[in-house]
């Protein structure tokens, strides 16, 4: 008791001894930590006594967990469905005559993609989290092996002879080669960045892959994502199709010879004001058609002049590749596209004309078969091999909506399992996935975050400015402790950051309610932090990057002021003070927390910096930004090292 | 009264991508009256509902006057919650037509009264209503007025030169309206009075809807009745001018850049109604080289923009359209289709703050 006492005593005879003082007492204490004067007032809480964590609104019955159901893959008789539960850690298989779930097996590692080999035989499942491709029997679902990634894996594909598995590898910017056997070693082909979703010709020889991000660029530059083509035999990457202003590619299919492929993608117009929202164009969904054999490649609009069908998501191709289903995870709907008829808008034009009908909502006039609804945010779609039948992942209802091609309607619904109560965290964590809260149901929250993250674009927010907030979208991973919010810091609370101002700013219609907002606000502060990745082959490197981060010395041995110092302001456990300083940059900018940096380029508040390297090579010329000019080549490659292992 | 002759169409609307938007009920003229005719037919009230016509409500216990105590009547429109109702009225013969809200019983109460003719009341988001009424300078706008009294006056959203008649609420929050003659197809307003546009589908040649020698009137979605999406606020009050940001002035009609051998737009020219018919310039501004533009514009005023290349020849005169004060409004082109959205691409006009007009002396006959 005594000795708990003590610390207590100490402590509040410190606190009242800086009271006693005055506020003037206080800034110096305060300018002292950060080493610079006129640090903006903020009370002791603000690094003593941190206010604790919000605790969850509900939770579900002990034990239980969504399913959260991602990714499908059918047996080759179409009878058997797989599904990866990546909220609950399972792969569940579903016997689709039954309309039930027959079998389940636990699966470390967020499952999320799942491929069986086309002798039926092996099940290769993604464990974005552990780093892992896991092979599992089909008919017993026991582990029969385990293919190690590059980081992240998630889409995975079985070539022919079902003796190699493929996976993107979303995290390490990679696409795996493996031999499902391990008998060769494994390669990695850098494919775009975050390589989210594969394709594989029928023939085993062409991989496609479509990737989530555009390719890192300074700001003020045109996005360009990329759909990657790969020689699977000869294991190179054979083509580079650019995707000018699209992103967000979730989904790929290539036509049964291989001449053609669809990507889904959202279109963004993020060099122009938000404002663009009131003419329903800071963002479009849309189908890419790349002619494999011209080179030629179109983005035709999925939305209408007032309605908006947001986050386009999976994709399915019918066997006879006549009908597309794109399916859009913020707008809980199936867009069922005539493939034909895109074929035939693209033929009579140029490829000047097809990039101009890339903002023409009407540019493929018929294309759009029909609209199917599904439960909330549907994901990953799947075909069944005679093409009739169209399953889809539904992840925050946890279940698989069955559509009949044929009559392009619902035919019925398989329920998964999974908690029964709604809870207020699921609510919010729907209304974060769903686009019907902004104008005409343009964008939802993962539109510009997706999996919680960030989009590496920055955007022009109208507010203080037209061309004047031009700012990058940060990331939510692990965002819960890092107030205040904005790149400005104005906004003590996520409440205020996602309240009435953000819906006049960026959404254009109704605010949230505050019941719907604080459910929202749960769900963001639940986002977990990204993981830290410390390889073994890089960890000395990032032990020597770690010393230069904390150092006080420079290489000629003065000292390092106070404000000069890396952990001043990015100061550990969340490698941020959690205060706006000038670093050079134009003005004051609130401190970002730099858990997960390595995923989050291009870097400062406006993504000036391409790359972490930039920060100091190009944007820190007069060390505004902490002392950096006295190191050589191989230090900053140290401390890049460092940072990307946090 | 004459108008209710008039045979009521179903319209489906179809965009160019061969999905249907959100379907309209209206009346369509086949055979539109001159302007002015329609326009003075519109605006007799006491025509459309002549002393002793009544808003009352029918149904299985028999009828009951929703109206009652008021001298005429007419123009009913339903709460989305189906509880209550608006409509215009008149206390006596002498007097003007205001907005009055019933609740299925008891008396109706009067929640604006301008001074002048109000009628086609509807219900939008934010506990308010829209309507349209008289102005000083004559036609008719539409204004927003809440339900119940918050000390707030009645606002005027609507400042086109050919009136604004018939709102209609759309789901997304935006109320569809016409122009008081008839002619020229069906605008939205957002509920403050910004962002106005025609409405698409009746603007876009390629996307079908009434033809141009069509008038069309009194267009509500068919949608089931529900409630209404509001839209936040852009207007600032205290400022008396409005922003405006082209992101192609070449853009035209669905053509993206100037059309081989057509002069480039080097110059705008802001328009604005003067005395009479005679239309003044406000003043204009270069336009950037990449076809952009960003300039500081009066507000609350009915706007026609020129468009003039190297040589002050107009290449194309664009509107009328207003903007709020406080509101910053983004074109894509000069007139450009609904189905056109902006390319992606850094824009020279956003790196100078919006550019006030430059004087302008011409006077131009409409």
């Amino acid at each position: 008791m005594r000795r708990a006492a003590l610390p207590l005593l100490l402590l509040a005879a410190g606190a009242a001894s800086v009271w006693r003082l005055g506020p003037a007492a206080a800034q110096r204490h305060l300018d002292e930590v950060t080493g610079r004067a006129g640090t903006p007032a903020v009370s002791c809480r603000h690094c003593h006594w941190p206010a604790p964590s919000p605790s969850r609104p509900d939770s579900v019955p002990a034990g239980a967990r969504y399913l959260s159901p991602q990714g499908l893959a059918l047996s080759p008789d179409g009878k058997t469905l797989f599904v990866a539960a990546e909220g609950a850690d399972r792969l569940l298989k579903v016997d689709l005559a039954g309309r039930r779930v027959t079998d389940s097996v636990a699966l470390a590692g967020r499952p999320h993609g799942v491929a069986v080999s086309r002798d039926g035989l092996r099940l290769a499942v993604s464990c974005r989290d552990r780093d892992e491709v896991v092979l599992l029997d089909a008919a017993t679902l026991r582990q029969a092996g385990a293919v190690p990634t590059a980081g992240g894996p998630l889409g995975v594909v079985w070539s022919p002879d079902n003796g190699r598995v493929y996976a993107a590898d979303g995290e390490a910017d990679a696409v795996l080669l493996a031999d499902a056997g391990g008998a060769a070693p494994a390669r990695h082909l850098p494919a775009g960045r975050a390589p989210y979703a594969l394709a594989l010709s029928r023939d085993g020889g062409t991989l496609a892959v479509a990737n989530l991000l555009s390719n890192p660029a300074s700001s003020g530059t045109v996005p360009v994502s990329e759909l990657t083509l790969i020689d699977a035999a000869e294991g190179r990457v054979s083509e580079r199709i650019p995707l000018v202003s699209a992103h967000l590619s979730e989904g790929i299919a290539l036509a049964s010879d291989a001449s053609f492929a669809l990507v889904p993608v959202l279109r963004v117009r993020n060099l122009l004001p938000t404002t663009e929202v009131l003419r329903g164009g800071l963002m479009n969904s849309a189908l890419v058609l790349a002619d494999l054999r011209s080179g030629r490649t179109a983005q035709f609009p999925l939305d209408e002049v007032d309605a908006h069908f947001a986050d386009p998501s999976g994709l399915a191709l019918t066997p006879d590749d006549r009908t597309a289903f794109v399916v859009h995870g913020g707008a809980d709907l199936v867009t069922a596209v005539d493939v034909r008829a895109l074929r035939r808008c693209m033929a009579g034009r140029s490829q000047a004309e097809l990039d101009r009908a890339a903002d023409e909502l009407g540019a493929c006039p018929g294309s759009v078969r029909a609209r199917i609804r599904t439960a909330q945010n549907p994901r990953a779609a799947v075909l069944s091999p005679d093409g009739r039948r169209l399953y889809v992942s539904e992840r925050l209802a946890d279940s698989v909506a069955v559509i009949d091609v044929a009559a392009l309607r619902l035919s019925h619904r398989i329920p998964l399992g999974g908690p029964a109560v709604v809870t207020a965290l699921r609510r919010g964590e729907r209304r974060f996935h769903d686009a019907s809260g902004t104008f005409q149901g343009q964008f939802s929250c993962r539109s510009c975050h997706p999996d919680g993250g960030m989009d590496g674009l920055t955007w022009d927010f109208e507010i203080d400015g037209l061309g004047k907030e031009v700012v990058d979208s940060m990331s939510l991973a692990g965002i819960r402790d890092t107030a205040p919010f904005k790149w400005r810091g104005k906004n003590p609370t996520l409440s205020r950051q996602c309240g009435p101002r953000f819906s006049r700013v960026l959404m254009r219609s109704d605010p949230f309610p505050p019941d719907q907002l604080a459910e929202l606000v749960a769900y963001i502060e639940s986002i977990p932090p990204r993981r830290p990745r410390r390889a073994a082959e890089t960890a000395e490197a990032a032990a020597r990057g770690e010393a230069l981060f904390f150092r006080t010395r420079t290489n000629r041995g003065n000292g390092i002021a106070k404000k000069d110092r890396c952990d001043t302001c990015h100061t550990p456990p969340l490698y941020t003070i959690r205060l706006p300083f000038d670093v050079g940059t134009g003005g004051k900018f609130d401190t970002p927390y730099l858990g997960g940096i390595r995923y989050t380029a291009p870097y400062l508040h406006d993504d000036r910096a391409a790359s972490l390297e930039e920060i100091w090579t190009v944007h820190n010329s007069s060390d505004a930004h902490g002392i950096s000019s006295d190191m050589n080549k191989a230090q900053l490659n140290d401390l890049v090292t460092f940072l990307r292992s946090l | 009264m004459t108008l209710r002759l008039i045979a009521t169409l179903s319209l489906s609307l179809a965009c160019a991508c061969g999905r249907p938007q959100t379907p309209l009920i209206l009346t369509e003229l086949p055979s539109p009256p001159s302007a002015g005719a329609l326009a003075a037919l519109r605006q007799d009230l006491d025509a459309r509902y002549p002393g002793g016509a009544r808003v009352v409500l029918k149904d299985g216990a028999g009828s009951r006057t929703l109206s009652r105590g008021l001298w005429a009547a007419g123009g009913p429109a339903v709460s989305p919650d189906g509880l209550r109702v608006l409509f215009a009225g008149k206390a006596s013969p002498d007097g003007h037509w205001s907005i009055y809200e019933a609740m299925l019983r008891g008396l109706p109460r009067r929640i604006a009264d301008l001074g002048r003719d109000c009628a086609d009341p509807a219900y939008i988001a934010g506990n308010r209503a829209v309507f349209s009424c008289r102005v000083p300078e004559g036609g008719w706008a539409l204004h927003t007025a809440p339900l119940e009294p918050d000390g707030s006056k009645p606002r005027r959203i609507s400042f086109g030169v050919d009136g604004a008649a018939d709102p209609c609420p759309l789901p997304d929050g935006r109320i569809l309206f016409a122009p008081l003659t008839g002619n020229g197809g069906l605008f939205t307003v957002n509920p403050d009075g910004s962002g106005v546009a025609a409405y698409a589908g009746l603007h876009d040649s390629r996307a079908g809807g009434p033809g141009a020698d069509a008038a069309v009137h009194e267009a509500v979605p068919l949608i089931p009745s529900g409630p209404r999406k509001g839209r936040p606020s852009v207007v600032d009050l205290r400022l008396s001018t409005g922003t405006l940001l082209c992101v192609d002035a070449d853009l035209s009609d669905g053509v993206s850049g100037p059309r081989r051998g057509a002069p480039r737009a080097a110059r705008i020219e802001f328009l604005a109604a003067g005395d009479g018919r005679r239309e003044v310039s406000l003043g204009g501004s270069a336009v950037e080289e990449d076809g952009s533009f960003l300039v500081e514009v009066p507000a609350d005023r009915a706007l026609r923009v020129r468009t003039a290349d190297r040589r002050g020849r107009t290449i194309a005169v664009s509107g009328p359209f207003w903007v709020r004060p406080g509101e910053v409004r983004t074109c894509t082109g000069c007139h450009e289709g609904h189905e056109r959205m902006a390319p992606n691409r850094p824009l020279r006009a956003l790196r100078h703050d919006p550019l006030p007009l430059e004087p302008g002396t011409r006077e131009r006959s409409r």
